[in-house]
C-alpha cells in the first residue's frame, strides 16, 4: 500500500515536471522558439492514420537528460559515501 | 580601418562587375581569414581575360554554372557558419551543439534579412523533417514486428499499416513538391534525408505503385551510399 502510494507520487512529479518541459520552449535558456511552416505544419498534422506510429524522438531525449540526472546521483552518493567511510576509518585509527 | 580603406578599390571593382559570371567571388570576400591575410587589394582582371578563348570564336559567351543549384547568398558570416552546420549534420538525429548554435545565430538581430530568412526556414525543415523520420522508423519497426523475428509470418500487409503507409507518401511527396525553385538546395537535402528511410519502407513491400519509383536516395558515391547498402 506504501509502495502504490509511492509510485502514484513519482509518477505525479514526473507528470509535472514534462508539463513543465513542455511549458518550456525546447530551449530553456533563451527561449527562442522558431514556428514551423505551413508546408511543415502540413506534413505532420495530426491524422488518424498515422496516429500509431508517433515519433519519439522528444521521449528519447526527455529520458536520456533523466537517465543522466539519476547517474550524477549515484555518482555523489558513491563518493560521499567513499568519503564518510575513509573519514570513520581515520576517526578509529586516531582513537 | 586601413584594411578597409585599401580594399575599397576591390569592393568597388566587384560591385560594377556582374557576379554572374563567378559565384566564387563572394565566398572569397566574405571569409575574414583571406581577408586578413591578404591586405593588399587582389588585382582585377580585365574585361578581355574574363572571355574564354573557346567561346570567342563562336561569339558568344558559355557559363559553365548556369544550371547548378546554388545556395542563397548570406552575407552574415556567422548566419552562413550555422547555415552550413546546418546543411551538413544528419537530420535523423539534430546534434543539441548544433541547434544550439542556431538559435543562438537566429535570436540576434542582422542586416542580412534575407539570409535570416533563408536559415529559418532551413531549420524550420530540419526540426520537421526529424520527427518525420521518426514516424518513419516508427512504421519500419512496426513492419518488422509484424512478420516475425525471423520473416516465418510474412503476410499481406493489415489495413490500418496499408493506410499509413499511403498516408505517409502523400505527404512527402506533397512535402517535396512545395519547395519552390530557388530552394532547390532544401529539395535535395530533404530529398537525401527521407529518401533513405522511404527506401528502408519500400524495400519491405511489394505491389508498391509505381509512384514509388520516384523515391530517390541522393547523394551517392559508390559503394558506401548505393542502393543496396541503404538496406537495412
Amino acid at each position: 500500500m506504501a509502495f502504490l502510494w509511492n509510485k502514484t507520487s513519482i509518477a505525479s512529479h514526473f507528470r509535472s515536471h514534462s508539463q513543465k518541459t513542455e511549458g518550456l520552449a525546447s530551449f530553456p535558456r533563451r527561449r527562442f522558439h522558431v514556428e514551423p511552416g505551413a508546408r511543415e505544419k502540413a506534413l505532420l498534422a495530426e491524422d488518424a492514420t498515422l496516429k500509431p506510429f508517433k515519433s519519439y524522438k522528444k521521449s528519447v531525449k526527455q529520458l536520456r537528460k533523466i537517465g543522466n540526472a539519476l547517474t550524477v546521483v549515484v555518482v555523489a552518493g558513491c563518493c560521499y559515501e567513499v568519503y564518510v567511510r575513509a573519514f570513520t576509518r581515520e576517526e578509529a585509527q586516531k582513537l | 580601418m586601413e584594411k578597409m580603406m585599401r580594399l575599397r578599390p576591390l569592393f568597388r571593382s566587384l560591385s560594377c562587375r556582374s557576379y554572374h559570371a563567378f559565384p566564387f567571388i563572394n565566398h572569397v570576400v566574405l571569409r575574414p581569414s583571406l581577408i586578413s591575410r591578404s591586405p593588399n587589394p587582389l588585382p582585377s582582371p580585365s574585361h578581355s581575360e574574363c572571355m574564354s578563348p573557346f567561346s570567342m570564336g563562336l561569339g558568344s559567351m558559355r557559363f559553365y554554372s548556369e544550371d547548378l543549384t546554388h545556395v542563397p547568398n548570406i552575407k552574415d558570416p556567422a548566419l552562413y557558419n550555422a547555415f552550413k552546420d546546418l546543411m551538413a549534420v544528419s537530420w535523423s538525429e539534430l546534434p543539441d551543439s548544433v541547434v544550439s548554435d542556431v538559435k543562438n545565430v537566429l535570436s540576434k538581430n542582422t542586416d542580412d534579412k534575407a539570409g535570416k530568412e533563408a536559415v529559418e526556414n532551413v531549420f524550420r525543415a530540419a526540426e520537421a523533417i526529424e520527427e518525420f523520420g521518426g514516424i518513419l522508423v516508427s512504421l519500419k519497426l512496426e513492419f518488422d514486428d509484424s512478420i516475425g523475428l525471423s520473416g516465418e509470418d510474412v503476410k499481406p500487409l493489415p489495413d490500418h499499416i496499408k493506410n499509413a503507409l499511403c498516408t505517409t507518401f502523400d505527404r512527402y511527396s506533397t512535402y517535396l513538391n512545395s519547395f519552390g525553385p530557388d530552394e532547390n538546395y532544401l529539395r535535395k537535402k530533404v530529398e537525401t534525408e527521407l529518401g533513405a528511410k522511404m527506401i528502408h519502407l519500400k524495400m519491405r513491400c511489394s505491389g508498391l505503385g509505381a509512384e514509388w519509383g520516384k523515391v530517390t536516395v541522393l547523394g551517392t558515391s559508390g559503394l558506401a551510399g548505393s542502393y543496396v547498402e541503404q538496406r537495412a
